[in-house]
């Protein structure tokens, strides 16, 4: 089923459609929730919630991009709103410097890079994690995501600071990444992935 | 803060790495999503859901009813249905396969079958045959074969050792003289195929009776094979003697895992459990035909390794409750009037004994509720409930033609004086037209609170103390009044207390049985409140003496 088909399927509340539709782009917007939620329950909490607005507010996409994109984006305002219904969440994301984590070395299996990649971001406090996934990887800015957190850009701009460099550190404990003095072999190392 | 490498290469690894993830949703997920968006053909809708049990138990009636394959008429003779059974017990010169016409049993070779001698236990399979209607006359004999066809025609083969198809259900008759009980069948056959699931087996005795429907389990090494078997029949399952016993094993285990029965276990229990094993094997085989790709494999993996299933912190802890508590209600009644008497003639009347002028007796009361209870600590249980409460207490009185003019003593809102105010009513105290008895009741909606604290305990018996805050709504109540001089009683639905509190305390003795646990022992609940509203200056007071029944089971 192509996407035109699909669209126009999920526009009629076609039940194939959705399901066609779901099936293409549940896999990546899982792991999306996943970076963002506390365990996989929470993430699969995350994608219900959002591929129910994405279905329901199907009409009001706009084939300007891509859809993927569109829904991508869906799913992460779902998420963001999941989690500011916590109020450990608000407290959390508010705090610029959190106390440091304990790297848990037993807990990151070398099963795939890219999911050791993903634990190591879970691993981060709630806010700089939340802070680093809007900013690093779904590519909003400062602004948008102190728009979206309810928080001042500057605290934004700090949780990213710390959030990169702890990432960085936890990073290099479990060797995905080379420690700083040997920068060109990171590099080398990172261009390698 | 500087950064230990180059923003652009830092972040963009993160979103290559990040966009290579993937997680496969539950299929739970795209059920919640169907039925939010298509609530009209939810997924799996009740109907479904319905036909499949109704579809189960009808597969499993039909599949385990095998008076219809095999039963005995009154000349004592076995009548099978129609179709072709093949018995592996045989020898290799003869023929495997007997056909079966309407009603009776014929074969298409009836001497070999007809003309063996039954056989004992130990006897070579090849002896293994014999008139029916002797088997039961000579006291002992075993029959086994497998339905291979449903017509006579269907199926030609007679070579029994290579092509026993032991999906379909092998028959076995076993028949031990005047003694009911099921011998254990210690067989040497050779059956090259594995068997792959159990087959049914009936007893018969002399007096043609089925004693029971069995299973057969057979298993299967790479010298001998042997069967075993079990007794369905609920009650009578010691049937199987467990000396006789020496291999029993699942028929589906493909390797030639086999279990000696000991003295000290139970054959069937050997068997049950084999049987559990096979099947959890079965769908670890169904599984990992599946297909899996290395990719699922290792996030399955490492799925497991992240979330494991956090354990239920109350799984085992919650438990239902259901009670039912019939009581005698009691009642204590207080002169409650407070401040000066506005009138001039109060002050001696209400000094009156107010328990010496009435003539009240106790009636019949009864509580029932269902709660919920979280073992909190090893002996402390909390519980929450709802309950229904009826009480009732009767006072004697007089009914007269005529109502009379009385008046009611009550307090001023801030109790600092009281009034009278003035009703009438046909119901007299000491004397009048009629003796009558009046039912002073009231329903109530309350919502125990409580905690149970375990006192002692005797295997499965347990001694407990329990109290409970009972916030109660009076939905409907009947209350008669005493008079300011005690003469008359009133009745005033408007002076009630909608709303009250009970306390409750118990002791109860709490026993298991297999699924339940039972509790029975006496209880006391008391009003906190009074019945009616401070205005009036009688205060009121409940007790419930009861003897409180429950029930409860584990969530």
């Amino acid at each position: 089923m192509t996407e035109e088909q699909m669209l126009a399927g999920c526009l009629q509340n076609n039940a194939a459609s959705q399901d066609a539709l779901y099936c293409r782009f549940s896999p990546r917007m899982l792991g999306v929730c996943y970076r963002f939620a506390k365990n996989r329950e929470d993430a699969e909490d995350m994608l219900q919630e959002g591929f129910i607005k994405v279905f329901s507010q199907i009409h009001q996409y706009r084939s300007e991009g891509a859809l993927e994109g569109w829904i991508r984006r869906i799913i992460v305002h779902t998420c963001i709103n999941v989690l500011k219904k916590n109020k450990k969440f608000s407290e959390s994301v508010d705090i610029i410097y959190a106390s440091s984590i304990g790297i848990r070395e037993e807990a990151i299996p070398s099963i795939m890079q890219a999911k050791e990649v993903v634990e190591c971001i879970r691993l981060l406090p709630l806010g700089y994690r939340t802070v680093l996934n809007l900013y690093a990887i779904e590519g909003y800015s400062h602004k948008e995501i102190g728009n979206m957190l309810d928080i001042e850009e500057s605290t934004s701009r700090s949780q990213y600071t710390r959030a990169k460099t702890m990432l960085e550190d936890v990073l290099i404990k479990k060797k995905i990444l080379t420690p700083p003095r040997e920068k060109g072999a990171a590099s080398a190392s990172m261009a390698a992935m | 803060m500087e950064s230990k490498y180059n923003i652009d290469s830092f972040e963009r690894f993160l979103k290559e790495k990040t966009d290579e993830f993937r997680m496969y949703p539950s299929k739970r997920v795209w059920y919640s999503i169907y039925n939010n968006m298509h609530p009209g053909n939810r997924l799996p809708s009740i109907s479904m859901c319905i036909i499949l049990i109704f579809s189960l138990l009808l597969v499993g009636y039909l599949n385990t009813d095998t008076s219809k394959e095999l039963s005995i008429n009154q000349n004592n003779s076995i009548i099978l249905q129609a179709g072709t059974y093949q018995f592996p017990f045989d020898n290799k010169n003869q023929s495997s396969q007997y056909v079966v016409g309407s009603n009776q049993l014929a074969t298409n070779e009836p001497s070999n079958f007809i003309s063996q001698i039954p056989v004992n236990q130990n006897s070579p399979a090849s002896n293994f045959s014999g008139k029916i209607s002797s088997i039961k006359n000579n006291a002992a004999g075993v029959y086994a074969g497998v339905q291979t066809t449903s017509s006579n025609n269907r199926r030609t083969n007679s070579n029994t050792h290579n092509n026993l198809n032991t999906s379909n259900p092998l028959i076995a008759i076993t028949a031990t003289g005047n003694d009911l009980s099921i011998s254990t069948i210690k067989k040497t056959v050779k059956i090259k195929p594995a068997v792959e699931k159990p087959i049914n087996a009936v007893a018969v005795n002399n007096n043609s009776q089925i004693v029971t429907q069995e299973k057969i389990v057979l298993s299967r090494d790479d010298n001998d094979e042997t069967i075993a078997i079990k007794n369905n029949e609920a009650g009578k399952k010691t049937n199987i003697a467990k000396n006789q016993i020496q291999n029993i094993s699942t028929p589906a285990l493909t390797t030639s895992e086999t279990i000696v029965a000991g003295n000290d276990k139970d054959a069937f229990d050997i068997a049950t459990a084999k049987t559990t094993k096979n099947s959890v094997q079965e769908n670890k085989t169904t599984v990992k035909a599946g297909g899996l790709s290395e990719t699922d494999k290792a996030w399955i993996e490492n799925y497991a390794l992240y979330n494991k299933p956090a354990a239920k912190k109350w799984a085992g802890k919650v438990s239902w409750q259901a009670y039912f508590t019939p009581s005698l209600v009691y009642r204590t009644l207080n002169n409650n009037a407070a401040g000066k008497y506005l009138g001039n003639n109060l002050t001696s009347i209400n000094n009156t004994d107010i328990e010496n002028a009435v003539i009240q007796k106790p009636s019949f009361g009864v509580e029932t509720g269902l709660a919920l209870q979280y073992d909190l600590f090893k002996r402390v249980k909390v519980k929450v409930g709802v309950q229904l409460n009826y009480t009732r207490y009767n006072t004697h009185a007089f009914e007269n033609y005529h109502p009379v003019a009385t008046s009611l003593t009550m307090n001023s809102d801030n109790n600092e004086s009281v009034y009278e105010v003035f009703r009438t009513t046909p119901f007299s105290n000491k004397t009048g037209l009629s003796p009558v008895k009046l039912h002073n009741e009231s329903y109530q909606i309350s919502l125990p609170i409580g905690a149970d604290l375990k006192l002692a305990a005797v295997d499965d018996i347990e001694w407990y103390v329990g109290a409970t805050i009972q916030p109660t709504i009076v939905v409907y109540g009947r209350s008669f009044l005493l008079s300011t001089d005690r003469r008359n009683y009133v009745q005033d639905k408007s002076l009630l207390n909608r709303f009250n509190l009970n306390a409750g305390l118990e002791t109860y003795i709490s026993f298991k049985t297999s699924n339940y646990t039972w509790q029975v022992g006496p209880q006391i609940r008391t009003q906190i409140f009074s019945t009616n509203t401070k205005l009036y200056s009688v205060e009121e007071r409940l007790q419930n003496y009861g003897f409180k029944i429950a029930i409860s089971k584990k969530l």
